[in-house]
């Protein structure tokens, strides 16, 4: 079964469709009318196309420090967020 | 993905974030950074890819930049603007980007060419001794720090707290506390020893009941099933804390060591955002994902 945040992008595929819809359900209840739902807080709080990546230090997978601005190189980059489960 | 369009020159990386599913494949979250980065490298044992990994902060700074979305995806150009952005991840829109920034590719790479090893989660001890407590329909992740500087332990097993919405809502209702093992630690509860127990402290205003309670001590000799509760909680106002103290004896799976364990943590009777999305196994195996964040 395909779980949302596993890793592999194929299951990834399935898992979005999966979450999505129950996103879409959750937007119709009370709490989302006080609380945005997850889609509408990504439009409002995530950098939007054209803007800067927002400064923001996390960890490289030794622990050490990392600003996401400062990640490789001059390249295109692509960030992808997940997890295990 | 990346085997097509890193000789371009594009650069992955995968951002670790929060568990969305505590529970799946016995996972629990993470309390610290060094738990965080043993969780990449399971997802490295597990998933055998490639791609350069990276840890948000554990006060989740990315996650939250991304509007507390799972499985967000960025596109970011040479000068570090970003030119593509989802909420959800989607390889073939992915590709459509990259086709139209840095060209397409001869013979793009499809996940069945990868033949990436899938290995197993890791193995516990028995499961499936202890009856699960069964949760109150609707409940949700309840937000829980651990004491970290008074414990001389690593937290073998991890608090799971959850609340219904009623009580996030008014202050009064049900709340399951569940003590999960940590499967990244390889240990189990040794039934030989004195079973779990809790105790909570309130502050006045709030009433929690039963205060104290004493985990399942079964006949086996070991097992790997989380230690449940359900309370009730009488609070004046939402959003209290409270503070909670649980002891038992942690030993591994290798039998070098069966060690004491007390360990704290301080609770608020609030809606944890960050932290997934409640789960449950029915005995059968069948998974309940769980719902999205939404109050009734």
């Amino acid at each position: 079964m395909a779980v949302p945040c596993q890793n592999d992008l194929s299951s990834r595929v399935n898992a979005g469709l999966l979450v999505g819809l129950l996103l879409y359900l959750g937007s119709n209840t009370a709490f989302s009318q006080a609380q945005p739902p997850l889609m509408e807080k990504f439009e409002a709080d995530a950098p939007r196309v054209g803007a800067a990546l927002p400064d923001i230090t996390i960890h490289d997978d030794l622990g050490n420090p990392v600003n996401i601005r400062e990640l490789g190189n001059e390249n295109y980059k692509v960030l992808v967020l997940g997890c295990l489960t | 993905m990346k085997l097509d369009y890193q000789p371009k020159g594009v650069e992955f990386f995968y951002i670790y974030k929060p568990l969305a599913h505590p529970e799946y494949d016995n996972y629990v979250s993470p309390f610290t950074i060094q738990e965080r980065l043993m969780h990449i490298m399971e997802a490295k044992r597990r998933l055998g890819s490639s791609i350069t990994w990276l840890s948000d902060s554990m006060d989740n700074v990315y996650h939250e930049a991304m509007g507390q979305t799972p499985n967000s995806e960025l596109v970011v150009d040479p000068d570090g603007v970003v030119v593509a952005r989802r909420a959800w991840s989607n390889p073939s829109e992915l590709r459509k980007d990259l086709e139209r920034l840095v060209g397409p590719v001869d013979n793009p790479t499809r996940v069945s060419d990868l033949d990436l090893p899938a290995q197993p989660p890791i193995a516990t001890v028995a499961k499936g001794i202890v009856e699960r407590v069964e949760r109150p329909d609707g409940i949700m992740p309840m937000v829980h720090e651990p004491v970290l500087e008074t414990s001389r332990t690593p937290f073998y097993a991890k608090l799971r707290a959850e609340g219904t919405p009623a009580l996030y809502r008014t202050g009064s209702g049900t709340m399951y506390i569940g003590f999960h093992l940590d499967p990244l630690y390889r240990v189990h509860w040794n039934n030989e020893a004195p079973p779990l127990q809790y105790e909570i402290t309130a502050a006045e205003g709030v009433t929690i009941a039963p205060a104290k309670g004493t985990g399942a001590h079964p006949e086996e000799k070991a097992d790997a099933d989380p230690r449940e509760f359900l309370l009730e909680v009488d609070a004046d106002t939402p959003g209290q804390t409270f503070d909670l103290q649980v002891k038992y004896y942690a030993c591994d799976d290798a039998l070098t060591f069966c060690v004491p364990v007390k360990q704290e943590y301080r609770v608020t009777l609030s809606r944890d955002m960050s932290h997934g999305w409640s789960m449950t196994t029915d005995p059968d195996g069948t998974i309940n994902l769980g719902r999205p964040p939404s109050l009734d």
